[in-house]
């Protein structure tokens, strides 16, 4: 056996759950050379004939890692679990849970094993398409979602670095809180070279990112550098990177000069816009590949009160399953089986953070060392998440208060379970935390679920939001927005004549009469013949 | 009051009826409504013969998951403290305060030296950690006490709090798991468990539950 393939297989062995893109791979095979890549890449001075030379010599590692790496495809003791949107191919160990792969090669003999992962009460439902783990492979050794304080890091290299750092320990999103102070407080230039270098980053490793602006903070002399930071945000077109406006009505209308022009950006790139209504829910949203993440308000207001200020940021889902509820009731015309099969979820999701718990510190290496010594508190926020697709809503054929009512009543059970969940350990001497959100599973998520039947909310002009037709439909969506505590959205694809001005006041009016918490417009089917010149000129 | 049994079943359900038949109601912090006695003492002559009987009882309402015992012996047993835990026994145990190892370094050698010693204590409680008025979570197990006589080693846990139905299976499970370490490297076999409940209580949410289980 060749020294880097016995070297590769130990890195295996070491990490027998993980997936490692090839990148990481080569950081941890032959660490000196890619720390002498990298130092060349980061080194400011260097010259074009530097940077040429680091490029090759990146390649060649590349070239040759793969080489060992593809061999061991071909023997089906790795296998390549995704390829990243530039291409990179990410490996895990092609060994199920439980299972021992014994490599023996002139005289050098490796046993990699994979722990066994207890039987879950909803294999079954795998098998049939009804329910899926999000991100299996990761289910278990990485969070969904966490949330980083923006305000805590010294300047933007730590923050960048942090949020690189915290990729390996997350499957889907970050959420970075209070961006607004990283726009007001840094360079322009030096912000956006912030958010064009992570844009790639995401792109890279298949994550998405939050930016939070808290419309509270924003300080009236520097408007003009956010709407410049907004501007070329814009121009990137990243669908992995989503500003969401945090406002209250009354700071809409104090500040509606620089709403109006960031509206005005977003109409004229065609991209969606956030909005989350501040009046109505105070703890941050975040958005993530398969839906929106959120806190618990009443934790999040004493989180606020005791530990923000010491805070490096907070763990927001651990682990998530999802569930076609319109294919579980094809299969199974039956309420209290519904109801069971939902604990049969909880009861999975309780074994997957047993398992976390006892192995935190391996898990969430990266975690855990940013947040010291203040790890306990970076999950005390912290639940799982039940996605559901294609429950009902705005299905003609469908009662909506019946569809309301089953979740909310299933959500009550649940939340006793929890509760005594949480009593049994306490008793037993473990304190723990064991707490499970609802919400929607988005559109476009891979999953092979059944077809959704939903329609789109459409917005034309600004008396449609005072429509019979509209109105019910948000006094449902108000309601859902009750019975998924783990957050929901609202989308509005506005077409028809349009400007910044009156989309100002459309926010206001959703903003004031509807209890929406997060919502977001999207102008992708705008016609730009429909852009009022002044908007268009802006 | 104490209760004597030579199972841990009986000693389970026995205490469980007296609880449950002259227990006080109070409401608790939490504002749940709990049934208490005050310092209620059991004692189990011989807990290995039903160590997980209690455990496999409770599983079997099939309402609820209970902890798996892997998990609940680590808690007693592992010397690290997992991050996500505000406290764990065996950290407290094997690495009092960063300080001492309570088990191998002082009650082990203590009772390798003089087998009649009455000095067979280990603490959980720290007051330096424990003692404070705003921490939300602290020990319920307080003090533990090994003595070996008649060529075994019993042990007495002392528990501040201590609900009889969830906790007192895991917690007579923990000890069992620690007095077996210990008796082995010692050369004793296992003896009595007793614990000492200054607060022995049952919760009303689980008072259906506790009767169909004293009544079986």
């Amino acid at each position: 056996m060749n020294q880097i393939e016995y070297n590769l297989l130990l890195f295996f062995k070491k990490n027998p759950e993980k997936e490692f893109s090839t990148t990481d791979i080569l950081a941890n095979i032959f660490p000196e050379d890619y720390k002498d890549v990298e130092l060349v890449f980061k080194n400011q001075f260097a010259d074009k004939q530097m940077l040429n030379k680091a490029k090759r010599k990146k390649g060649q590692l590349h070239r040759k890692i793969l080489y060992y790496l593809n061999n061991l495809v071909e023997e089906d003791i790795l296998k390549i679990s995704k390829q990243g949107n530039k291409g990179e191919k990410y490996f895990v160990l092609s060994l199920e849970q439980g299972e021992e792969l014994i490599i023996n090669k002139s005289k050098r003999k490796i046993i990699i094993s994979k722990p066994s992962m207890p039987a879950m009460p909803i294999d079954g439902y795998e098998q049939k398409n009804i329910a899926a783990r999000f991100e299996s492979a990761t289910w278990v050794d990485r969070l969904n979602s966490i949330l980083l304080e923006t305000t805590k890091f010294k300047n933007l290299k730590e923050l960048y670095n942090a949020i690189n750092k915290c990729f390996s320990n997350i499957n889907d999103a970050i959420g970075l809180n209070d961006f607004e102070s990283v726009i007001q407080t840094n360079e322009l230039n030096e912000s956006l070279s912030f958010i064009r270098k992570i844009n790639s980053e995401c792109v890279d490793y298949g994550k998405k990112l939050s930016c939070i602006i808290d419309i509270t903070n924003l300080e009236k002399e520097k408007t003009n550098k956010v709407i410049e930071f907004i501007k070329e945000y814009s121009d990137m077109h990243s669908e992995n990177i989503t500003l969401i406006f945090d406002v209250r009505s009354k700071e809409l209308q104090e500040h509606s000069d620089f709403f109006e022009d960031v509206i005005d950006i977003f109409i004229n790139s065609k991209i969606r816009i956030y909005i989350k209504n501040q009046d109505l829910y105070c703890a941050p949203y975040i958005l993530g590949r398969i839906g929106p993440y959120c806190f618990d308000e009443n934790e999040w207001l004493v989180y606020k009160k005791e530990f923000q200020k010491k805070s490096y940021g907070l763990a927001c889902s651990q682990s998530t399953v999802v569930v076609d509820v319109n294919r579980f009731f094809r299969e199974h015309n039956d309420l209290r089986q519904f109801r069971l099969f939902i604990k049969n979820i909880v009861k999975s999701l309780l074994s997957a953070n047993s398992l976390q718990r006892r192995k935190s510190d391996e898990y969430f290496k990266n975690i855990v060392k940013l947040t010291f010594p203040h790890v306990k508190e970076f999950f005390t926020l912290s639940r799982n998440y039940i996605r559901f697709w294609n429950y009902g809503w705005k299905d003609p054929n469908l009662n909506q208060n019946y569809v309301i009512e089953l979740i909310k009543s299933t959500k009550k059970e649940i939340d006793n379970f929890c509760v005594s969940e949480e009593t049994i350990y306490k008793s037993c001497g473990m304190p723990t935390r064991f707490k499970v959100a609802f919400s929607c599973l988005f559109n476009g998520s891979k999953f092979k679920f059944s077809k959704g039947l939903f329609q789109k909310t459409e917005i034309k002009k600004l008396e449609d939001l005072y429509s019979k037709e509209i109105e019910e439909l948000l006094g449902v969506k108000e309601e859902i927005f009750q019975a998924f505590d783990g957050g929901d959205r609202s989308r509005f694809y506005r077409t028809g004549k349009i400007n910044s001005k009156d989309i100002c006041r459309e926010f206001n009016i959703i903003l004031k009469t509807y209890k929406i918490p997060f919502f977001c417009y999207d102008f992708a089917e705008i016609k730009r013949a429909d852009i009022k010149l002044t908007t268009f000129i802006r | 009051m104490e209760i004597k049994s030579e199972t841990i079943v009986d000693a389970w359900k026995s205490s469980l009826r007296y609880v449950f038949e002259s227990g006080e109601d109070f409401t608790d912090e939490n504002k749940r409504v709990c049934r208490e006695v005050l310092n209620l003492v059991i004692d189990v002559k011989n807990p290995k013969d039903d160590i997980t009987r209690a455990v496999e009882i409770l599983n079997s309402f099939k309402k609820w998951v209970y902890p798996p015992l892997d998990e609940i012996a680590d808690l007693i047993l592992s010397r690290k403290l997992s991050p996500t835990y505000s406290y764990s026994y065996g950290p407290r145990l094997f690495n009092f305060h960063n300080l001492i190892n309570q088990i191998d370094n002082f009650l082990i050698p203590l009772l390798k030296r003089n087998s009649f010693s009455r000095r067979g204590i280990v603490l959980v409680w720290n007051p330096i950690q424990d003692s404070n008025i705003y921490k939300r979570d602290v020990p319920g197990l307080i003090s533990i006490y090994f003595k070996i006589r008649k060529q075994r080693l019993n042990a007495t846990i002392v528990i501040r709090s201590n609900d009889l139905f969830f906790g007192w299976p895991a917690n007579l499970y923990q000890l069992f798991v620690l007095q077996d370490y210990i008796g082995k490297k010692l050369g004793y076999k296992t003896g009595s468990l007793t614990t000492f409940s200054n607060s022995a209580h049952i919760f009303k949410d689980q008072f259906e539950d506790i009767q169909k289980l004293i009544s079986d």
